[in-house]
Formats: structure tokens, C-alpha cells, sequence
């Protein structure tokens, strides 16, 4: 919202609490939105100085609510405010109705970032293929509107069910399809007069209220009220259609499927949003399961204690606190915090009204549920601050009911089991065809039910029966070049590893010098490692040399730490590590010392990876190419027709330990080929973008280009990751002002052309291509950019990783600052281009690589390290 | 929000000593054209002069003035509590620390003499903080006797049984264990749970005589958890605490200021300095229990690194004489690895792929002769591709080398030895060129953070880190500059 011109809202808070004025009620706060264009209304304004025998200064807002007088609601201001809205409906950033955001609601504030001279942003490069995509066309009657009215009742009700049932009365004028909020009132057809006044008798006294309704606006069907609307209406379908809301997404229970063998069950259920796209209003809705299990904590205590009787309070407390319960009755998750075996159903707590009852009691009455073990333990769960909302605080942990509650997400031990991952497997990866096929037969249960139809049909919408059907284009295949030769790929797979082989790398760092270091009873696998790695070295054009080998007696973390302090020395290039298990601290303490206290590329490998034979070459082969990347080779390149170009990879790491702190790194390539790659990263407290940080790591590589290529790039263009829903506006205001700035300051002259694109990973758009009756994933190159874009972006969807299991996910690239030049078309294929680059995986993969180096790196550096990297190292991938 | 009245004057305990003074000042013959302003400065000066407890007097009285002044009557914060009465805690803890800090110096000897002084460095492991104000569960000490001229001469190491986490605490509790020192959270056989024996025994270590209490250090993170946490021990112990916490990284600010002239290094450097993690997992630092997990959240553990880390960066200011007892002992190699000859194991040097003939299609047509894409010719690259034709030159040195130009350059009067020395430490030090200039002389490898004092000054004034090579200063003018071995290009 911040980038909201300042709304009705920040001026209700500071200046309609007016105290005492009768005859200016206070608006509702958040209520009142008047569109900072459209000249506020006479009459209505509340005046700057309210004529009330108050005091002024600091004291105001504080004393403000307690002397509101008391009924005296807030309709009248509404109805007034509201006519300024008219025509508002054009302006697509306009508030809600309601004004206040709540949960789940579609975000419409989203900032309008096409730049100008974009007009057309289609590319035109590859072959067109007929797609389908997951959206359902939202339609509406040609001369449809949507009426927006204000009701106002006098004398005034402030409490809403009157309202509510007030409104119901009359229900032969306002017809059978309406949506009233309290003060709100939507038509889908226009009433008789502008304003209609009505007379009700209020039950308890018999007093006769007037209620005046006014019309306030006309909305066209692609304005955001509507499209807010059209989502509330979506959602009361779906619950006609027996869906269960749990988080945001919905569920069906009634078409569970079972898993009984592992007591398990998958509710399928669906991600819908309802927005405006390019041309039309558009459903989109998405398969997403939800695994839950059917044995309930009782269940589980009985099981253990069937187990082992010794310990068992010890045992049970152990394996269920942290875990998280799901209680069906609410279909709410809760953290166990502990358990309270002093306690049992039967026992009293007290309400907040401070009556007592007991919990059987408690469950039958509210949620209509029977208690049957009446001596079973009470979990405890201590609520979190956020939850406590309301006038109380909540006091206490809540207690809940081992019997109501289920076990939820799968336990270490079934993750490791094999079978249960393919049974629920069958449920959850679901082929393109399934994909649809869930889909269609979602909109035809939606289509079908009398109700919802009805409802619909009162509104004067429809949805489309079938997927909406779009052309996208493939992209060609690019061609790869090493040292000894370019060669292309198979574009199904987009997966070069087998076309590798045998070729010479671009450019390879001899290994003259460095560290092998590994346990002794992980020798003989030590020896087979090294064995493979140098027979792998020289086709590729790597000369590994015989490292200095250390054995150490076991793998405690201060015999690695101490080896490497005493045998490195300042020709050591490299150090690899063979760890015997996986440890995070070990890991951490070995980065640390090798990225901080002594620069170092180093490799550390698990003895896991090396155990099967079988597999050793390719796990070698892979190693060998890392351990280049380490140590600033390059592997492979494709063809950059750009000259003197810099892209910039941006991405974020939330560190969860030490909260409080954030890692952006920041990656930026150094040569034309894109295949050198210069890296900082920068801490921040979370919450905070990366402001002043980013400044500093786009000198700096700016700087080092400089000296690599003894000239500034004429073009920078950055990919931006880890941009939330709601963080778009903070980077085009905060970010990218900021890097222009960095430009200013290396010389007055230097002005290079700039595109800045957000890239957006987790998006639930997905795309199928038709391949003879059925349906497929698109192959990898595959550009969408009409129709499911948005009209207020220059953005397209790119798919470019081939996946062997399930549906694809397309990435969403949005360019919100272009002066670069470049055409859609160019900007495209830059993009795919640069999904070839990642030197981790011989293929493309979902984002462009210098997104997946900065992730790599911020990861890297929040996980393990808590520090600034040494700057010795940031010219090579050692974060690889 | 009005704009501020300027000109009100404020009502505190000045203002009411002066109204109490007009008269007398009127008596005196003093003529006041100018109201209050004249006033002031007559009244300042005896103000000044005028002993704390009578001030006080004044301050009461104005705070009375504030409570009953018409428009300020009952404003109350936001608990309820009448804004007149509003103290700001954080800042009157910390001026009562300062003052607690000068008088702690003050009893020092003067210069070098302080090196004798022994200080008691505390620590304690919490399972969790309780929310609200609750407290801590205290579930291990360790505290060592420190001196600078000594070193580490005695330590003292319990564990503490913490008692039951309040319900619902739990899972925070186990979390935090699991997380960091691993103390189970009941039924620790190792747990103390006589906290009278354990409190005696704490007292008779502190103060063997058993009368002065010396003050212990603690982090400044951690001193009000160590002062619940002590309080809560005696509560237990039905004692009386006479122990003080103080801040270890104040300590070791006036330890250098307290040798040295000028500022002293600022907090944020001194934490740095504390909080290495070159001492990490050093051999025989932490308590058995937590060596055998190799976990260095240990109370005892954490205290002692924080004594080698003060050794490492006081050696050079006091001209330390480098113990055992100041810095962890890194005997040479014995057993904690073996170096194989280069001969164990024998390695078949022939390639593995065969010309790849049945993996790759046959269709797919080969590319030419390599034939890059025109900018690899120019590539210019801090001569990796260089080094991979000649021998040794390996890309890390030259930028290391780099990294300390002034170094090697100016200060030619450094010996070899030290030129040599590896930057061990954070990289803050590593990157300031000339700092790294260890005053341990305890051979290789060992902490680098004996800065001299005008060192750590330059460190604090230089927050920013520098670049590579000193790049800064030659980018800044943005001259040209191509790498010496950056201009051949490979083959």
C-alpha cells in the first residue's frame, strides 16, 4: 500500500475522530475512502477543526476514542464519501470497498510498472504452438454493471445482524441476489429511483427506522471492486460445492483419497484467484493436495504405549512436542508445546465469561464432537502473540484433546520410506492430462450445482467450460560451446550432460596444489574418489595433480579444522573434505574457515555420495566440473550477440536462526560470454529490502569490471528473485532508484542503458501442450506472453526446465524498468539464454542462472557462514 | 500534529530553583529585562554547584508542577502510568554502568600494571527465555579467573538443573538445547541440583577469602540474563547475591583505552573482536560434556575463547609474554592426521570416456574448430586462463598478494616472518592492509589480532571494508589499469 497516494484512510485516523460533534460522527476507520482525485463532497468532509470543546495538542487522538459518542454509526459520512467514487472504477488502483484488507483477498494495489514505450510487448522469435493453461474465462452480460449503494438507517443501528435482517426485509424491492456488508450494498441491477427510502420496525422497541438507499456507482465488470466481488462470490460457491477453507487454499474432503496402509489420507483441493488479465477477466485455478493423517494423537499415544511401557511419559512427550496437530472440528494447526498429564476431559476450565465447564461438555455443545476416553492427557499449546486478537488477550496455553486432534505432515521416519512416497506419489504428481482433467471436472461440478448457478446467474456471470486455450512459442534450442567445439541439444529434454562428454572445457585451472582430507575409515572410498576424479579430469581438459593426503583418525570438526590450519599454506588452491555423515555444524565450521578465516575454495563431500560404485564416474565427472567452477573456470558458453553487457542476479535468504538478519547476495558477470562471475552479498535486518547493501555490491563488481574490461558496461540488466507478492512497489521505488544513482556517482557521462526484471518463482499459472489427444508438459523454451499477462505489466511466462515427473512450472519475469533497448523479443531470449548458464547442472534450469548463483550464494552465506565471505574469493563460483 | 509551542519554557528542576531564586536575585539588586533568560544565567552556576540530593528536591517538586498543570493533567502512558512519572530505564541503566565501569578502572594501577589485575569472566546457558519478564532457566555456569599477564589461571564449571519448564514451555526449551548447548532439559545426571553447595562453591571460587566480591564479565548481551540468572541461584540457594555483572566488552574497550591515548575502538569492533570464531572448536577449550558432542555452545567454553580472543588482541598493546594459559595449545601434529605419501594410492591416469562414439547420436554434427564467441579473446581475467598455462600462478595468490600492497611495500622494516604470517582472522582484519601485523610470535597460524592500539583506531574509523587490492583507491580515479598477468590470453 505504501505506494498508495495518501487515501482516506490515513485521513479518517487523523482527523474524523473528532470529538463530540454530534452531527460529524466518526467514520469507522478504514471505512471512508475518497479517491484523492475526486473532490470530496460538501457536505460530508468533516471539518479540519472540529467545533468541539476539546483540547488540542498531543493528547487528542487518545482521548478521542473514549468520548465517541455512543450510537451514533458511521453511515451517514459513508453515504456521502462514496459518491465521490463515481467514475473510480476506471482507475484500476482504487481501494476495495471496505477498505480495509483482509485475508486471502486479492492484492490490487500492484503497482503499474509497463514502462511507456512498451506498447507491444509480444517477441515474435521460435514456432507457435497451440497451449492450454489453467485459467476459466470469467464472463458477463454485455451491458453488464455491477451497483454499488449505500444504505443509511435513522435513527441510526449500530449493531450489524439488525442490519443485516433490516436489509432482508425487503427483499421483493432489492430481489434475491445481493451483497451487503453492513453499509454496502451491491446490485447487479439498477433500483427504480437514485434513492429509495424504505421503512422498517426494529423488533425490540417497534421503533420505525428509516432506511434511504442510495445509488453511489456504476462499476464496469473489469473494475477492482468487481473483481473483489467476483472473488468473494467464487469463494461462497466453493463452500456450496462442499469445499473446506484450510490456510488460503480450499479442499474437498468428500473426494479424499485413502491411503489406509499408512494411515493416510489426500484431500485434493485448489489454489483460484480471480483477476483482470490482458483481456479478460480470469479464473485461475490450480490442483494442490493437502496430506493429512487419519491416526489421531490418542491413537498414536495407545500405539506407543502398546510399544514400551517403560518411560512412556518421557517416550510420548519426546515424540509429539513440536509436532503440529490439526484439528479437524476447526480445521486449525497447532504447534504441541507440551502435554499435561495431570489433566483430563473431564476436568473444568473456565470460559471468558466465567462460567465452568468441562471439555467433554465444551466439544459436544460447540462443535458437537463425543469424547470417548475420558482419562486421556491434555496437549498444551501456547499461542503465539499475533493470534491473541480481539479485545482480551488470550491467557494461557490452550489445551487441547489428543482424540480431536491429527497428526499432520509426514514423520522423518515415513519420509524415508520409500513405499509411502510412491503411494501418496500416485495422488500428488499428476501428469498434465490428470491436471486437466481434475480441473475440467472442478468447473463442470462448479457449472452443475443448482445453487451456485443460480447465484451466478443472478449476478449475470458465467464461467467458461473448458481450460482457456492460448498460442505460446517455443524457442529455438541454443547451441553450446566448449573449447573443442559447439554441439546442440536434444530440445525436449534441454539436457546436454551426455553431449558433455569428452569435451574440452572452456577454460580449466590446473590442480597443482591442494588439500584432500578424509577420515580413516573412509580411506578405501577416499581412494576410489581420487581414482575417478583424475581419470575424469583430462577429457575434460582438467590436470588434476595428486593432492596431500590426510588421513585423520576420526571425523571430529576440530581434526579437519586443524589440518587445514597447519597444511595449507599460500599456494593451496583447493581443499576437499570427505565428511563420513552429514552434520550442519561441521559443515558450517569448515565454510567458515575456508571462506572467512582463510580464503579458500573448498568442496566438502558426504562419503554418502561416493558409496555406489556404479556411480562413481558420473558423481566424479560432476565434482570435477564444480571444483572448476571453484576454482574460476568456465565450462560452457552460448552465444551472447550483446557486446558489453553486465547481468546482475539478485536473491534474498531469510536466515530463520539468527532472526533479525537477512542475506541478499548479489551476483554480476564480468565478460561478454556471461561466463565469469563477480560476487558480494550484503546483511540487513529482516524486513528491510536490500537498500543501502545493494549499493554497494553493483559499485563494487561495476568497479572490477572495469578493471577486467578496462571499460563501464553500456548495458546492466538485472534479475531480481525472492520479490514477495506484496514487495513489487518497494523494489521499483526503493531498489531501482538506488542502483541509477550508483551509476550517477562513477562519472556524470555514464549513463547505461538499464532493465531491471522480477522474477517470480512460485506462481500457480501452468501450461500443457497439446500433443496429439492428450495433454503434455511444454517443451523447455516455451514463451507465453498474451492473454495470462496483465495489462498493467510488461511480463511474460517462461518455461524453460524440462521436468521427468508432474506439471512444469513456468516462470514469471516482469520488466519493471527498461531503458535498455532491447526488444520484447531480445529480452526473451536473453532470458533463456541465460538458463543455460549454470555450471551445477548440464542443462537449463527454472530460473536464469545469475538468479540461482545469488541464491546460492545468499544461501551459502545465512546458512553456514553469518558473515561477510572474504572478498579474495569473489571472483569464482566458490559458492557453488 | 500543530506545530511545537517553542517558546513554553520547561518546567523541570531548574525552572523551579529559578523561581525559587527571583526574589533573592530581585533583593540582590539584579535587574532582569529579559525575564527567565537573564535568570538563567545567574542561577547556573551555584545549579551546577548544588549537590545531587538537593537537586532532587527540585526535580520532585517540578514533577509535582507537571502532574497538576491544567491540559497535562492524567495523561497516562500506555500501561496507565502518569507520563510525569516516566523513567527511561535503558538510558539510566546505562549511565549506572558507565559510572560502575569509571570506578572499576579507577581502582586499576596505572599503565602496564594493570596486566596483573584478574578478572572473573562469567557465562551461563539458558534453555530458553521466558516470555514477559519470566526469566531464564539457567542450566549451566562457567566462570574463569583471567588476568592478562597470566592468562586463564582458574575456572569453575556446573551444571545447573534448571527445574521443570512452566507448561507449555517446553518445546522452546527443547528446541533451544537441541539447537545449541544439547543439556537435556530433565534428568541431566550431571545437573546440580544442591544450589546451596553450588552456590557456596561459586562464592568460595569468586572470593577465596570470602570477603570482597570481584565484579564478573559477562557479554553485554548476556549480563541481564547473568543477573537474573544469579539472582535467581542465590533465591534458591537462600543466600544473599553480592555479585555484580558487568559488560566484558567494556572491559576490554578500557583495557586499551587504559594503556593507550585516544578513543577508545567502538563497541560494535570490540563484539567483533569477542565474537571470532577463529577459537571455535579448539581442543580442550570446552567442558567434557560438550567436547564429547562437539558443541561449542558451552558455558565454559564460550568464557575461555572470549580469554584467547583477549590475549590475541591485547598481546602487542601490553607486550603479553604468550602462555598456554592466554591462547589454546596447538601442539604440532600428534596424530590428529597423517599426511599418506603420495604414493599410497596407486592412480590409473588413463582417461575413462572413449572417444565418444555410441553415446552421442551420430547426426549430431560436431562443431567446428572452436570458435567462440568473439569477446573470449579479449577475456581479460586476473590471468586465470594464464594460469592454466603457467605453472603455480595460481589466481588466489595474486589477489592475496594484492590484498596488502602497503604492507609488503612500505613497511619494509617488518620481518620476513611476519610478511608471511596467514590472516587467520575475521576478514575485517585480514583486509587492512598493514594490520595484519601479529605481535604474538607464537609461529604460524595463530590469531592475528594483536593490533596496536592506533591499529584498532584505524579500524574503527574505517567501517567500510575495503575492496581487492586496494581497488578502491585506484578505481576511485578511475585510471586504467590492466593486470600485470591479465594480458596474455590462452591458447
Amino acid at each position: 500500500m505504501s505506494q498508495q497516494p495518501p487515501s482516506g484512510r490515513a485521513r479518517g485516523r487523523a482527523r474524523g475522530r473528532a470529538r463530540g460533534a454530534i452531527e460529524e460522527p466518526p467514520r469507522r476507520p478504514g471505512a471512508g475512502v475518497a479517491p484523492p482525485t475526486a473532490p470530496p463532497p460538501v457536505a460530508a468532509v468533516p471539518p479540519v477543526e472540529a467545533p468541539a470543546p476539546v483540547a488540542s495538542g498531543r493528547g487528542r487522538q487518545r482521548g478521542g476514542v473514549t468520548s465517541r459518542p455512543p450510537g451514533a454509526p458511521p453511515t451517514s459520512q459513508m453515504e456521502a464519501l462514496s459518491l465521490g467514487e463515481k467514475g473510480a472504477g476506471a482507475a484500476p488502483a482504487s481501494q476495495p470497498f471496505g477498505g480495509r484488507r483482509r485475508r486471502g483477498d486479492v492484492v490490487i494495489e500492484e503497482p503499474h510498472t509497463r514502462p511507456a514505450h512498451i506498447q507491444d510487448k509480444k517477441g515474435s522469435t521460435g514456432h507457435p504452438v497451440p497451449l492450454v493453461t489453467n485459467f476459466f474465462r470469467v464472463s458477463s452480460t454485455p451491458s453488464w454493471a455491477l451497483y454499488q449503494y449505500n444504505v443509511s438507517f435513522a435513527p441510526e443501528i449500530d449493531y450489524r445482524g439488525v442490519r443485516f435482517s433490516m436489509v432482508k426485509e425487503h427483499l421483493e424491492l432489492i430481489g434475491e441476489t445481493y451483497a451487503f456488508d453492513g453499509m454496502i450494498l451491491f446490485l447487479p441491477k439498477r433500483l427504480e429511483q437514485k434513492e429509495t427510502v424504505l421503512f422498517s420496525k426494529r423488533r425490540n422497541d417497534g421503533t420505525d427506522i428509516k432506511i434511504t438507499i442510495t445509488l453511489t456507482n456504476e462499476l464496469p465488470p473489469t473494475s477492482p471492486t468487481c473483481i473483489q466481488l467476483y472473488n468473494i462470490l467464487f469463494r461462497k460457491a466453493l463452500h456450496e460445492i462442499g469445499m473446506q477453507q484450510i490456510g488460503r487454499n480450499n479442499y474437498n474432503p468428500e473426494m479424499a483419497a485413502y491411503v489406509p496402509q499408512h494411515k493416510l489420507e489426500v484431500w485434493p483441493g485448489f489454489v483460484t484467484s480471480i483477476l483482470q488479465y490482458e483481456a479478460n477477466v480470469m479464473l485461475m485455478a490450480d490442483v494442490s493436495h493437502k496430506i493429512l493423517r487419519t491416526d489421531t494423537v490418542l491413537d498414536f499415544l495407545y500405539d506407543l504405549y502398546n510399544k514400551t511401557q517403560h518411560n512412556f511419559h518421557e517416550n510420548a512427550t519426546k515424540k509429539l512436542v513440536g509436532e503440529i496437530v490439526l484439528t479437524r472440528y476447526n480445521n486449525k494447526t497447532y504447534r504441541i508445546d507440551d502435554i499435561d498429564w495431570e489433566q483430563n476431559p473431564q476436568n473444568k476450565f473456565k470460559m471468558f465469561d466465567d462460567t465452568e465447564m468441562s471439555y467433554v461438555e465444551y466439544y459436544a455443545k460447540q462443535y458437537n464432537k463425543t469424547v470417548r476416553d475420558m482419562d486421556q492427557p491434555l496437549l498444551v499449546s501456547r499461542p503465539k502473540k499475533k493470534i491473541q486478537k480481539g479485545g482480551k488477550p488470550m491467557e494461557g496455553p490452550l489445551y487441547l484433546l489428543p482424540e480431536l486432534c491429527t497428526l499432520t505432515g509426514l514423520t522423518d521416519e515415513v519420509r524415508a520410506d520409500f513405499h509411502v512416497m510412491k503411494d501418496i506419489a500416485i495422488h500428488t504428481r499428476i501428469t498434465p492430462d490428470k491436471r486437466n482433467e481434475t480441473l475440467q471436472t472442478f468447473i463442470n461440478t462448479l457449472n452443475k450445482n443448482e445453487k451456485v448457478q443460480k447465484d451466478m446467474k443472478g449476478w449475470g456471470l458465467s464461467y467458461d467450460k473448458t481450460l482457456l486455450k492460448l498460442e505460446g512459442r517455443v524457442m529455438p534450442p541454443e547451441k553450446i560451446w566448449q573449447r573443442s567445439g559447439s554441439y546442440n541439444y536434444k530440445p525436449q529434454d534441454a539436457d546436454w550432460g551426455r553431449e558433455m562428454r569428452g569435451q574440452q572445457l572452456i577454460s580449466c585451472v590446473p590442480m597443482q596444489n591442494w588439500l584432500f582430507i578424509f577420515p580413516a575409515r573412509n580411506s578405501p572410498q577416499a581412494q576410489d574418489f581420487l581414482q575417478a576424479l583424475v581419470r575424469v579430469g583430462p577429457p575434460m581438459g582438467m590436470n588434476i595433480n595428486k593432492p596431500i593426503m590426510c588421513e585423520i583418525p576420526d571425523d571430529r570438526t576440530d581434526n579437519y579444522l586443524r589440518t587445514m590450519r597447519e597444511q595449507m599454506n599460500d599456494k593451496t588452491q583447493m581443499v576437499v573434505c570427505l565428511l563420513s555423515s552429514q552434520r550442519k555444524d561441521r559443515y558450517d565450521a569448515i565454510k567458515k574457515f575456508c571462506c572467512v578465516d582463510h580464503p579458500v575454495p573448498s568442496q566438502v563431500i558426504v562419503s554418502r555420495t561416493l558409496q555406489k560404485k556404479q556411480m562413481l564416474m558420473s558423481v566424479a565427472t560432476k565434482i570435477a566440473l564444480q571444483l572448476n567452477c571453484k576454482l574460476g573456470g568456465e565450462l560452457w558458453a552460448v552465444e551472447i550477440p550483446l557486446k558489453s553487457m553486465m547481468v546482475v542476479g539478485i536473491d534474498c535468504y531469510h536466515d530463520s536462526a539468527t532472526k533479525g538478519q537477512s542475506v541478499g547476495g548479489v551476483i554480476a558477470s564480468m565478460n561478454n560470454s556471461l561466463t565469469r562471475w563477480y560476487s558480494r552479498c550484503t546483511f540487513q535486518h529482516t524486513g528491510q529490502e536490500l537498500i543501502d547493501g545493494l549499493k554497494v555490491c553493483v559499485q563494487a563488481a561495476l568497479k572490477k569490471f572495469y578493471e577486467l574490461n578496462s571499460n563501464l558496461p553500456d548495458r546492466v540488466i538485472f534479475f531480481r528473485d525472492g520479490v514477495g507478492d506484496g514487495q513489487l512497489s518497494a523494489v521499483v521505488e526503493h531498489e531501482i532508484p538506488q542502483v541509477l544513482d550508483t551509476f550517477k556517482n562513477l562519472g556524470s557521462d555514464y549513463k547505461p542503458k538499464v532493465a531491471w526484471i522480477v522474477v517470480k518463482k512460485r506462481i500457480n499459472t501452468r501450461f500443457f501442450a497439446q500433443a496429439g489427444r492428450g495433454l503434455q508438459n511444454p517443451s523447455p523454451g516455451t514463451v507465453v506472453d498474451t492473454e495470462v499477462t496483465r495489462p498493467e505489466w510488461y511480463d511474460f511466462f517462461l518455461v524453460s526446465q524440462s521436468v521427468r515427473q508432474g506439471t512444469v512450472t513456468p516462470c514469471h519475469y516482469n520488466v519493471v524498468w527498461d531503458t535498455s533497448g532491447l526488444k520484447p523479443d531480445h529480452m526473451q531470449r536473453l532470458t533463456y539464454k541465460l538458463c543455460h548458464l549454470y555450471y551445477n547442472w548440464p542443462g537449463t534450469i527454472r530460473v536464469p542462472a545469475p538468479c540461482q548463483y545469488a541464491h546460492k550464494l545468499a544461501f551459502l552465506v545465512g546458512q553456514s557462514i553469518h558473515k561477510d565471505p572474504s572478498l579474495n574469493l569473489a571472483d569464482r563460483l566458490y559458492f557453488l | 500534529m500543530p506545530p511545537k509551542k517553542k517558546n513554553k519554557a520547561q518546567r523541570n528542576g531548574f525552572w523551579v530553583y529559578m523561581q525559587e531564586m527571583i526574589p533573592e536575585y530581585k533583593r540582590q539588586g539584579y535587574q532582569m529585562p529579559n525575564g527567565m533568560a537573564d535568570v538563567v544565567k545567574l542561577a547556573h552556576p551555584s545549579w551546577k554547584a548544588m549537590p545531587e540530593s538537593e537537586k532532587q528536591e527540585y526535580e520532585r517538586q517540578a514533577k509535582e508542577l507537571k502532574r497538576s498543570a491544567p491540559n497535562q493533567a492524567g495523561r497516562l502512558d500506555c500501561k496507565g502510568r502518569p507520563l510525569a512519572d516516566r523513567v527511561d530505564t535503558g538510558a539510566v541503566m546505562a549511565k549506572r554502568r558507565l559510572e560502575e565501569r569509571k570506578r572499576v578502572v579507577a581502582a586499576w594501577p596505572p599503565g602496564i600494571g594493570v596486566v596483573q589485575e584478574k578478572f572473573l569472566l562469567l557465562n551461563i546457558q539458558s534453555l530458553c527465555e521466558l516470555p514477559d519478564g519470566m526469566g531464564y532457566m539457567p542450566c549451566e555456569i562457567g566462570v574463569v579467573e583471567y588476568s592478562l599477564q597470566d592468562g586463564i589461571t582458574r575456572e569453575f564449571h556446573r551444571f545447573i538443573q534448571p527445574g521443570k519448564p512452566p507448561l507449555g514451555y517446553r518445546y522452546l526449551c527443547q528446541s533451544t538445547s537441541d539447537n545449541t548447548h544439547q543439556i537435556p532439559i530433565e534428568g541431566f545426571e550431571l545437573a546440580e541440583g544442591n544450589y546451596h553447595r553450588l552456590w557456596l562453591d561459586l562464592c568460595k571460587f569468586a572470593s577465596p577469602n570470602g570477603r570482597n566480591f570481584p565484579p564478573l564479565y559477562s557479554q553485554v548481551t548476556h549480563t541481564a540474563m547473568c543477573e537474573w540468572c544469579l539472582s535467581w541461584l542465590a533465591e534458591m540457594a537462600e543466600e544473599y547475591n553480592s555479585f555484580h555483572v558487568y559488560e566484558l566488552d567494556g572491559l576490554v574497550q578500557d583495557l586499551y583505552d587504559h594503556a593507550t591515548e585516544g578513543p577508545p575502538p567502538s563497541m560494535s569492533m570490540v563484539a567483533s573482536i569477542l565474537n571470532t570464531s577463529v577459537f571455535d572448536y579448539e581442543d580442550g577449550s570446552s567442558c567434557e560434556y560438550h567436547a564429547s558432542k562437539e558443541v561449542k555452545y558451552c558455558a565454559l567454553g564460550t568464557i575461555k575463547r572470549f580469554c584467547f580472543s583477549i590475549s590475541d588482541s591485547m598481546a602487542q598493546v601490553y607486550s603479553l609474554n604468550l602462555t598456554p594459559r592466554h591462547l589454546p595449545e596447538r601442539p604440532e601434529n600428534k596424530g590428529h592426521y597423517t599426511i599418506l605419501p603420495s604414493d599410497a594410492f596407486a592412480l590409473d591416469r588413463r582417461p575413462v570416456w572413449d572417444p565418444p562414439s555410441r553415446q552421442r547420436t551420430t547426426s549430431q554434427p560436431r562443431g567446428a574448430a572452436y570458435n567462440p564467441p568473439p569477446s573470449y579473446g579479449r577475456d581479460q581475467w586476473n590471468g586465470v586462463t594464464a594460469a592454466s598455462t603457467s605453472e603455480g600462478n595460481f589466481p588466489a595468490r595474486d589477489i592475496r598478494l594484492h590484498a596488502q600492497p602497503s604492507h609488503s611495500a612500505s613497511s619494509s622494516s617488518v620481518p620476513e616472518t611476519q610478511a608471511l604470517r596467514k590472516p587467520t582472522t575475521p576478514g575485517f582484519v585480514a583486509q587492512l592492509s598493514g594490520a595484519v601485523v601479529a605481535g604474538l610470535g607464537r609461529g604460524r597460524g595463530r590469531g592475528t589480532l594483536g593490533l596496536t592500539p592506533e591499529q584498532m583506531r584505524s579500524l574503527t574509523a574505517t567501517t567500510q571494508p575495503q575492496s581487492v587490492g586496494g581497488l578502491q583507491q585506484r578505481m576511485a580515479g578511475m585510471t586504467v589499469h590492466t593486470q600485470p598477468s591479465g594480458r596474455e590470453t590462452s591458447d
